[in-house]
């Protein structure tokens, strides 16, 4: 008999850096999951990606138990490495900050693809230059 | 008895339920005026006999403010936000709620059971009662903010060895100590001296507090370091590293370095995924890899120094 489930949690954390401050404090400890056993395991099986957004879903069971799946990084983080960008709020851009290219955009939504809700490759594509758009980031020929 | 608390600033938790469909736009709303990050909760339905994610439910969309931040300016923003986002269905505000640190830093610890480990070995928490028998080498541990209380996989595995290859009176480096569990242990299996260091202070308090608690604080010295500097040229016979992997690599020369000759060696940390190149490295250090001992996803080596004696 499979085991029950408690709580599902998706959290965006930078690979390697996981620590029992919030989010994953207060999000894992509501349900009662050791928080520092999540953190070593979620920073050793991202050891390798240092300096990317790897997001995790989160699956607390009624035992306390967990396991977890980790995800492709985030379309934003995708396009700011693409591009060069600093990191910061891409929620305050009004101007232009960068242009991408189509070829860069496909790469982005073929490494996402198995994350996104896409039928295709070119839905994929649209899906990433919504969010590029969204971050005042200008699409190229 | 209810685990020990101390009373920290709170964290403040503003939540908005919405549909499934919008959690990752609504998260990416949160996230610039959220300093704590953002969670996404999920709904579950039962299917046969499991439960699945339904992606039809409603989800919980959390985002942490830390303490002193300006909640109602913030949540005044945040409304705004929402209100121009392209959303299936509106969403709807919940309560905020105040989140007393201790409470979800200590929630876990009524699940840190008393648990024998090996032939001898008995880790209990520090705030629990249990039967000892004669003959049994009793650990307490307080977790605090550190890693380490013989539950995980990892901690288990390195007692595991540590019991079987620790001889009474060797001189013994936990390195990377966290709560102190395996410095402590190694006093209690008759080390002669001990030595823990670990990058945290957080660790090295907690460490230091668990030695005092265990009485073993003359046996067991605790620092903040790592190799080389941190062993100050000591030479050991036997190092636990319960690290990461990559941290076991890059430091495989220097853990040799800290080995007597004939010394071991014992890592954890690591998944299957990492244990032939770490073998490898530690091989290229001069050591000669005996036991890879595996518990669930996790993987333990133990590998002693080649030498005449």
């Amino acid at each position: 008999m499979a085991k029950k489930i408690r709580a599902v949690i998706k959290l965006q954390l930078e690979a390697g850096k996981a620590t029992p401050a919030p989010p994953v404090g207060p999000a894992l400890g509501q349900h009662g999951a050791n928080i520092m056993a999540f953190c070593k395991e979620y920073n050793e099986r991202t050891s390798t990606q240092a300096g990317s957004i790897i997001p995790a879903e989160i699956y607390v069971y009624e035992d306390r138990s967990f396991t977890f799946v980790l995800k492709t990084p985030p379309a934003s983080d995708l396009i700011k490495k693409a591009l060069g960008l600093d990191k910061g709020s891409p929620a305050q851009v009004r101007e232009k900050v960068g242009t991408i290219s189509r070829n860069q955009l496909r790469q982005i939504a073929e490494a996402k693809m198995k994350d996104l809700n896409a039928n295709d490759i070119d839905a994929a594509i649209r899906m990433v230059e919504g969010t590029a758009r969204s971050m005042g980031v200008e699409v190229g020929g | 008895m209810p685990p020990p608390t101390s009373h920290v600033a709170d964290w403040l938790e503003i939540a908005v339920q919405v549909a499934g469909i919008d959690a990752e736009a609504v998260a990416d709303t949160f996230r610039p005026h959220c300093p704590g990050g953002v969670a996404i909760e999920l709904a579950t339905r039962p299917q046969g006999d499991e439960d699945v994610v339904d992606g039809d439910a409603p989800v919980l969309v959390k985002g942490y403010l830390p303490p002193g931040a300006d909640s109602a300016r913030v949540r005044r923003s945040l409304r705004l936000a929402l209100r121009f986002a392209p959303l299936e269905s509106q969403p709807r505000w919940r309560r905020a709620r105040r989140l007393r640190e201790e409470r979800w830093r200590d929630s876990w610890k009524r699940y840190f059971k008393p648990q024998r480990i090996g032939e001898r070995l008995l880790v209990k928490p520090s705030w629990a009662k249990c039967e000892v028998k004669a003959g049994d080498a009793v650990i307490e541990i307080d977790p605090g903010m550190a890693f380490g209380t013989g539950q995980h996989p990892t901690t288990a595995m390195c007692l595991r060895a540590l019991e079987s290859r620790l001889r009474p009176g060797e001189a013994v480096l936990d390195l990377g100590a966290g709560t102190g569990i395996l410095a402590i242990a190694a006093a209690r299996l008759g080390a002669g001296r001990v030595l823990a260091l670990d990058i945290d202070p957080l660790a090295v308090k907690a460490a230091l507090e668990n030695a005092a608690a265990n009485g073993v604080q003359g046996e067991v010295e605790v620092r903040e370091g790592t190799l080389p500097e941190g062993v100050r040229g000591q030479h050991f016979d036997l190092i636990v590293a319960n690290i990461s992997g990559l941290t076991i690599e890059r430091l495989a020369v220097n853990l040799a370095g800290a080995l007597r000759r004939s010394g071991t060696l014992i890592v954890s940390g690591f998944l299957e995924d990492t244990v032939e190149a770490l073998s490898g490295g530690l091989a290229a250090a001069g050591l000669k890899v005996e036991e890879v001992e595996a518990e669930g996803v996790w993987r333990a080596i133990t590998a002693t120094r080649a030498g005449r004696a």
